[in-house]
């Protein structure tokens, strides 16, 4: 017993003493390696994951929504840094919070009631009804400003949390407001500029990746993964935010005087169709979108199609003139009124057989005599004189909502509507339209489509100019000189002279139409006058349209207001005052008037083609 | 051998003093090295513990960048919310509506019409007429309901105030013109009855 277990010790004891030991050590070694692999390498339970996304956060960086500016630069929208404030109900309770000399103080949800009211400069009841409840999350207030924030930072409630957020803000307010445009509640582009632009304008957020401590301070060695919100372009109109503020004030002054329905004003530089004022008498204050009627929230010259009345005239005249019928000089015998067939054409004043020229047609705006000439062209020709002025197309301008107007097919006319759509009833369009009529015939017979964007800035500083709109000739450049010469004697002769800037040579045309009545047939007018300036080389053009303005026909006219805002525009883009005269064309030849003209036949009456040379001079 | 032996003794007498006296000559023993031993282990804890201190300022000082970073990153947000402010201050005070209201209290008016110079003439176009004292513009566009703006309200409220003087003028107008038809009215001599005779040509007029 004794030698073999001695042996055996012998043989045992150094693996019980120091190798058992080891191996012990090894095994549990071996087990600790084994988790480390099993949860380092391994980790079938995500852990790793699960602590990161807890040490990490990801924070949004939204991206910046760019600023709209009209052509001078001054800003017309742009982003502020605001805060939603918001609130955990349900830990609304008695807090002791530390101030600012290290105590610290017990604050009653009351008390807390007034603090947060005094901070935000909101009613107290206000604070009370948005702090009671059991829900997790709650506003406050929404958008209040960086200082107001700061305020309730202080206060050091723990319940209480601000959210930062973007507001947009509108310094000129309504001024423009519809064609700045304006976001909904959830930022969403809901109007005008805004709308068109968001794609440019939005830009694409960013995130940022980073692990914070216990404390909220991030670590700073820890791995941080940041992706650069793309801040959105800025855009920059051509509208000029001073003669906005004139062509808005006039038509406003001139619409209350009249209880017009509404008016508007377009502002155009005849040379590129930019546009530089679309004024309503009333649109949307884009801060407070809520508060506008439907109807102020976008710009009637784009959106509302008007019969045009006398101001289409003009159109007639230079397809007249384009296709070699008849010049400024040309002399037509008008008869009383137009008997054909069933249809009486009748003028808005009275008048016997008269031998008047064609400037003299004009100048009176006399619908019996514009027939005359206008019914040289046969029906399709009537149509496509119009179509070629874009009437019935919409113009493009980067605003929304754009009507088209009217212009049905000449086969569609009626007896009396081949006849009417000379002077511009039967047929509508958009007080833009009738201003690109005017900006073609001004532009030596080449119009450009009405463009407000001017150019935009992408966040890294490029800027880009939208393409413009070719010019498209759609009469010749002599057709243009002799309707801009009978568009001149409209107001130096005819019966337009209160339309007359001072200083500058003006011409124009005005325009009277029976507005449509919502329940069928008509009621009211629109009355309208568009006119270019100076007319020796033109260079601004202004159109000013009022809707069923109250009163006389004949004293609801708005030739001084498209006087007041001329004479502004000029002046406000230092035009030189014109120094020659414009040719004076004879009204009337009374001693030419052809006896044999009657009502019924007036149609049929020819003159002599005028010649080449004339029409060239 | 007495030489030998009187020399032996000698010798190893002379023998050991010799050795003796050469112990002094033996190598100089080297410096105990285990001084050296604790130097390094005091050097290398030293070491350690400067590399300890090191790391730990350096982490001091990253997070003590850090907290500065908070710090300056709030101040820059502080300073630009401000700047913010003021540039929406100073966009409403230059709204064209309230530059206009503002030109009209200090009773400016419109000019009719502008001089001018010719560049190649040098000839001067004076305006046709000065301008006239009219009364004040009644301004239509309302300044914008600008929220968070102090200036945007002290605009707005100084064109509420303007509309309630107007409406009062105008009320003061109306009354006006009201009691001087009524006193026109009350000096004709009715003769002690409440109906105007009939007018009649007086003969000599």
């Amino acid at each position: 017993m004794s030698a073999s277990p001695a042996r055996r010790n012998r043989l045992i004891r150094p693996y019980t003493r120091m190798q058992v030991g080891i191996a012990v050590l090894l095994v549990l070694l071996l087990m600790v390696v084994g988790r480390l692999f099993w949860v380092q390498g391994l980790d079938p339970g995500g852990r790793a994951e699960a602590a990161a996304s807890r040490r990490t956060l990801v924070e949004p960086i939204p991206a910046v929504r760019g600023q709209i500016t009209d052509a001078r630069g001054d800003v017309l929208a742009r982003t502020l840094q605001r805060y939603d404030i918001t609130v955990d109900q349900t830990a609304v309770s008695d807090v002791s919070v530390p101030s600012k000399d290290g105590s610290t103080q017990t604050i009653t949800p009351t008390q807390a009631v007034y603090k947060i009211a005094d901070a935000l400069g909101m009613r107290d009841t206000e604070v009370k009804d948005a702090l009671d409840g059991d829900k997790t999350f709650n506003y406050v207030a929404r958008g209040v400003t960086p200082e107001q924030y700061n305020k309730l930072r202080d206060l050091n409630l723990p319940y209480v949390y601000g959210q930062p957020t973007f507001q947009r803000s509108y310094p000129d307010g309504s001024l423009g407001g519809s064609v700045v445009g304006f976001l909904g509640g959830e930022s969403q582009a809901l109007g005008g500029i805004e709308q068109t632009q968001d794609a440019l304008l939005r830009g694409t957020d960013g995130e940022r990746r980073f692990e914070i401590s216990g404390d909220g301070v991030r670590i700073p060695v820890a791995p941080q993964e940041q992706k650069a919100a793309q801040n959105g372009a800025d855009v920059r109109l051509s509208l000029d935010s001073d003669v906005q503020f004139f062509a808005e004030q006039a038509v406003r002054e001139r619409a209350k005087q009249l209880k017009a329905e509404w008016g508007s004003v377009v502002v155009m530089d005849v040379k590129t169709g930019k546009v530089q004022a679309l004024a309503d008498t009333s649109s949307v204050d884009p801060n407070v979108p809520g508060k506008a009627k439907a109807e102020d929230l976008s710009a009637r010259s784009v959106t509302q199609a008007v019969e045009p009345g006398s101001t289409e005239k003009i159109a007639t005249a230079a397809g007249v003139m384009d296709r070699g019928i008849a010049s400024p000089e040309t002399q037509i015998t008008v008869p009383p009124y137009l008997q054909i067939g069933s249809e009486k054409i009748t003028d808005a004043f009275d008048h016997g057989a008269q031998n008047r020229t064609l400037a003299g047609i004009i100048g009176d705006s006399m619908n019996t005599g514009t027939v005359i000439m206008g019914s040289k062209m046969d029906k399709q020709a009537r149509h496509d004189n119009l179509e070629k002025f874009g009437v019935g197309s919409a113009t493009g301008i980067e605003l929304p909502g754009e009507s088209t107007g009217i212009l049905s097919p000449a086969a569609q006319w009626d007896a009396r509507q081949e006849y009417t759509v000379l002077f511009g009833q039967g047929v509508s369009q958009t007080p833009l339209r009738t201003a690109s009529i005017f900006q073609a015939v001004a532009n030596g017979g080449r119009q450009i489509e009405p463009r407000i964007v001017e150019s935009t800035t992408a966040a890294d500083g490029t800027v880009s100019t939208p393409q413009r709109p070719e010019p498209k000739q759609v009469i010749s450049e002599a057709a243009a000189r002799q309707t801009l010469d009978v568009m001149e004697n409209v107001v130096t002769q005819g019966g337009a002279k209160e339309a007359a800037v001072p200083g500058y040579r003006v011409g124009g045309k005005t325009g009277t139409a029976e507005a449509p009545s919502e329940s069928g047939g008509y009621d009211g007018f629109t009355t309208s006058f568009v006119g270019v300036a100076p007319m020796e080389d033109p260079q601004y053009l202004v159109g000013v349209t009022m809707q069923r303005p109250q009163g006389d026909v004949h004293t609801v006219g708005v030739t001084s207001t498209f006087s007041t805002i001329m004479s502004q525009v000029l002046h406000h883009y230092n035009v030189a005052p014109s120094t020659t005269q414009g040719p004076k064309f004879d009204m009337q030849v009374p001693a030419n008037l052809k006896k044999d003209v009657t009502p019924g036949n007036a149609l049929e009456q020819t003159w002599p083609e005028p010649g080449r040379d004339e029409s060239q001079g | 051998m007495s030489s030998a032996a009187t020399s032996a003794p000698p010798t190893a007498a002379s023998r050991r003093p010799a050795r003796d006296a050469r112990r002094p000559l033996s190598v100089v023993p080297r410096r105990v090295p285990r001084r050296s031993r604790v130097s390094t282990v005091v050097m290398c804890a030293l070491a350690l513990a400067a590399a300890l201190v090191g790391i730990l300022l350096l982490n001091i000082q990253i997070t003590q960048g850090q907290y500065q970073l908070t710090d300056l990153t709030g101040q820059e947000r502080a300073l630009s919310q401000e700047n913010e402010a003021l540039t929406q201050d100073i966009e409403a005070n230059s709204a064209p509506q309230n530059l206009a209201a503002r030109a009209n209290d200090l009773g400016m008016v419109p000019a009719k019409d502008v001089g001018s110079i010719d560049l190649r003439t040098g000839a001067v176009t004076a305006p046709s007429s000065a301008a006239e004292k009219s009364d004040p513009q009644n301004i239509l566009v309302p300044p914008a309901e600008m929220k968070g703006s102090d200036a945007a309200e002290a605009n707005r409220r100084a064109a509420e105030e303007r509309a309630e003087k107007r409406a009062k003028e105008e009320a003061d107008r109306k009354t006006a013109q009201r009691e001087a038809a009524q006193k026109a009215e009350e000096s004709r001599d009715l003769n002690g009855g409440s109906i105007p005779a009939p007018s009649q040509r007086a003969p000599g007029h």
